[in-house]
């Protein structure tokens, strides 16, 4: 199949080797409750056949040997050789979701995988694997979430960490204690404890990595882990529909012919020609409305429907239950929601963290789910859905809910929050103080009521994607965590404000409002200003003092100022004048400007200049 | 002398690798797809194609079903049932059908030397 039209033949293995990987999923599961439904089998015996037919067309050597392998053991399955096991299922899950990251790959690419033979070698120990446990005494899965903590422990940054720590050492000893290993529970504990004190992590990962046999994970060849976090990349090519790409060029020329028409009007100047204003007016509304739907065809072709993401989940879901002993059905709606190419490639390790805390903690034990009556598997719903310009994201739990006052406990425990300000508050801020650095330590969670595991990464990682991370919580009834992004990523609104001779942009969602105020309405309080706007307290800060500190203090009787709100913090932006509101294409900042804080990104401005966004939930810190 | 062929098989993927040998083989002769046995069945009945090509491994009927049924309401079709389980009792079956057995996956190669067959076979039932 080389040479001419490969590209078709590409898209095509993708697209149909996506639709096996689904229907086999779903067979291995059904097949796994009730192991006698034929029909199932059968299912699942031909979606690994024709995943590999289709393997065989494009000349895709290593994945045919794989889903070979797996076709193996469901045609002895079939013909009463062997029995469907809970680790038949298993590795036949794990050789589905190897196949998604090799389609994963060549999407990105466009070209098959040279790499992978380590992939299907791995895939192959797995199935040679004889029926008990595996090496060093652990199951493949026990082995795949303890290697996640190591990468959860390995993660820099500085912020949050001891939650981050303590959170790993805690389901590092649970795994082990749940493989009858209570002394290297102990022993990680202990490291986890140590490595607490210190602030530093490397006795923690030495202890878990000890226990997966010493040497670290790079070992050739170490079962792929089930819970490994990809970095992240970035595509090189996009697979596009052809018809987008042609609605594109049509609206192409449509444009040229506009922008040649103004350019006949402007001509007419000279013949002094009274219609003139009128007529550039009308051209420049079909300019924009042009512009407007070619904005839009080009979004489109950024779009990805997330199941990309959501595919991953039900093996995922499948072997944190097992390991953390919560029977849990996952139930995905929604999966074919489009979104934009960078946030689905990269909303996979924040939904990793939720759905770990939701089977972790959202959900009760066994036995305190049958003393209230409720279905001894706890159902996961994860679902996404279009609304207007957003596309949610949510995973609920149908567990205890999260207890309010232990919250509040811990909050004031942790000089999270003043007293006098934690009774003031509602019960939901109160449970928006779970996604709070300092939140998750290792009380937290091993304590019972906490939920806050590494919720500010998973707030961090949202954010970074131009989103928001919003909690539901009812008592005794579940939890729902709520991803609110942009569907694009490209556009922007923006309001611009000059500052110390420099026009920055705000992301206009993040501004209430805009007043000049006397100077004498604020007032310092120790090193920092604040100011009160309707009866609120609001933290001030001078924008060009917070970019350059060496900028002196203005004198001015009245400041202006911007009112912003971010997560419900307000804050108060002090400002030299405030411009034009304008939607921009916000690009990441590069070079000299990478890693300024205060920074979000660029845009190019119409006259050739750069805006600069600010990041205002960084410098309002 | 152009002939008329029927594809049966539920992956579009396998349907296109064998398009696309055709394309090489015998570019004049039209072509027919189907992704299932009904789909396989009415296109048989409507368009009466001279050659099928029917994938094993389809759900609902089989294509060892498939060729049996379409033997029968029209025998002088030739028929391949295409399948990469090339076990004996497979291979038996088709023969008793009145079925080439080819391997999957299709090479040109492989299905050149049926082609050519079917069109001497073809010629001969209709000179």
């Amino acid at each position: 199949v080389r040479g001419r039209g490969v590209n078709e033949f590409i898209e095509q293995f993708v697209l149909e080797s996506r639709e096996l990987v689904e229907q086999a999923t779903a067979d291995l599961l059904a097949l796994e409750k009730t192991p006698g439904d034929a029909s199932r089998l059968d299912s699942a015996f031909r979606a690994f056949h024709t995943l590999k037919g289709g393997a065989g067309i494009v000349e895709f050597a290593a994945m045919e040997r794989t889903v070979h392998g797996a076709e193996d053991v469901l045609s002895e399955v079939r013909s009463g050789k062997r029995a469907i096991t809970t680790q038949v299922v298993g590795n036949c899950l794990a050789c589905l979701d190897m196949v998604v990251r090799w389609l994963d790959g060549i999407e990105r690419s466009g070209e098959l995988p040279q790499d992978a033979d380590a992939g299907a070698a791995a895939v192959a120990a797995r199935f040679a694997q004889p029926a008990a446990a595996g090496a060093h005494g652990l199951t493949a899965a026990a082995r795949g979430v303890l290697e996640f903590q190591v990468a959860l422990v390995n993660e820099s940054t500085p912020r949050g960490s001891a939650g981050r720590l303590a959170s790993a050492g805690v389901v590092a000893a649970n795994v082990l204690r749940s493989a009858g290993r209570s002394s290297d529970a102990d022993r990680v504990l202990r490291a986890m404890q140590s490595s607490l004190d210190a602030g530093a992590p490397a006795g923690l990962r030495a202890a878990i990595e000890e226990v997966l046999g010493g040497g670290s994970s790079m070992a050739a060849p170490a079962p792929q882990s089930a819970f490994e976090v990809e970095p992240e990349r970035k595509a090189r090519t996009l697979r596009v529909d052809a018809a987008r790409v042609d609605a594109l060029v049509d609206l192409t020329a449509e444009l040229t012919v506009a922008k040649n028409s103004i350019g006949h009007a402007a001509t007419l100047i000279d013949k002094d020609q009274p219609h003139l204003g009128d007529m550039l007016r009308a051209r420049h509304a079909v300019l924009h409305r042009l512009v407007g739907e070619l904005q839009h065809a080009v979004r489109g072709m950024r779009v990805l429907p997330l199941e990309h993401v959501f595919q991953r989940f039900p093996r995922l879901v499948r072997e944190m239950a097992a390991e953390l002993g919560k029977p849990a059905n996952l139930v995905i709606e929604g999966g074919d929601t489009q979104a934009d190419k960078a946030i689905v490639e990269n909303l996979f390790e924040p939904l990793v963290h939720v759905m770990r805390n939701a089977i972790d903690h959202g959900i009760e034990s066994a036995a305190t789910r049958a003393a209230l009556h409720k279905p001894a598997a706890a159902t996961i719903r994860l679902a996404a859905s279009r609304q207007g310009e957003h596309v949610v994201v949510e995973v609920s739990d149908d567990g205890q809910g999260i207890d309010v006052d232990r919250v509040r406990e811990l909050a004031l425990e942790r000089g999270l929050v003043a007293e006098e300000v934690l009774r003031a508050m509602s019960d939901e801020a109160v449970i928006d103080i779970i996604f709070e650095p300092g939140f998750s330590t290792a009380e937290t969670v091993t304590g019972l009521s906490g939920r806050g595991v590494g919720m500010d990464a998973v707030r961090a990682a949202v954010g970074r994607l131009a989103g928001q991370v919003g909690v539901e919580s009812r008592a005794g009834g579940g939890t729902t965590i709520r991803f609110t992004l942009p569907f694009s990523m490209m556009m922007t609104p923006v309001m611009v404000v000059g500052s110390g001779g420099q026009a920055y942009g705000i992301p206009l969602d993040a501004v209430v409002e805009t007043l000049r105020i006397g100077a004498d309405k604020v007032s310092p309080i120790g090193t920092s200003q604040v100011v009160v706007v309707r009866d609120r307290t609001i933290p001030l800060i001078d924008l060009s003092k917070a970019l350059d500190p060496t900028q002196a203090e203005g004198q001015e009787p009245e400041v202006t100022l911007v009112i912003t709100r971010i997560e419900g913090h307000y804050g108060a932006l002090r400002v030299d004048r405030v411009g034009e509101r304008m939607e921009v294409m916000m690009r990441p900042l590069e070079g000299i400007l990478a890693g300024i804080r205060g920074l979000a990104g660029s845009t190019l401005l119409g006259d050739g200049s750069v805006l600069l966004i600010l990041d205002l939930g960084t410098l309002l810190e | 002398m152009s002939y008329k062929i029927l594809i049966v098989d539920d992956s579009k993927l396998a349907r296109m690798a064998v398009n696309k040998s055709l394309n090489s083989l015998y570019p004049d002769w039209a072509r027919l797809e189907a992704a299932n046995a009904e789909e396989a069945v009415a296109a048989a009945r409507d368009k009466a194609p001279d050659v099928a090509l029917l994938d094993f491994n389809m759900p609902g009927r089989d294509g060892l079903d498939l060729a049996v049924e379409l033997r029968r309401s029209n025998p002088r079709m030739v028929v391949a049932v295409v399948s990469a389980n090339r076990q004996q009792e497979i291979v038996d079956r088709a023969r008793a059908a009145g079925a080439t057995f080819l391997a999957k996956p299709l090479t040109e190669e492989a299905l050149g030397v049926f082609l050519k067959t079917a069109v001497l076979d073809l010629s001969k039932a209709r000179p």
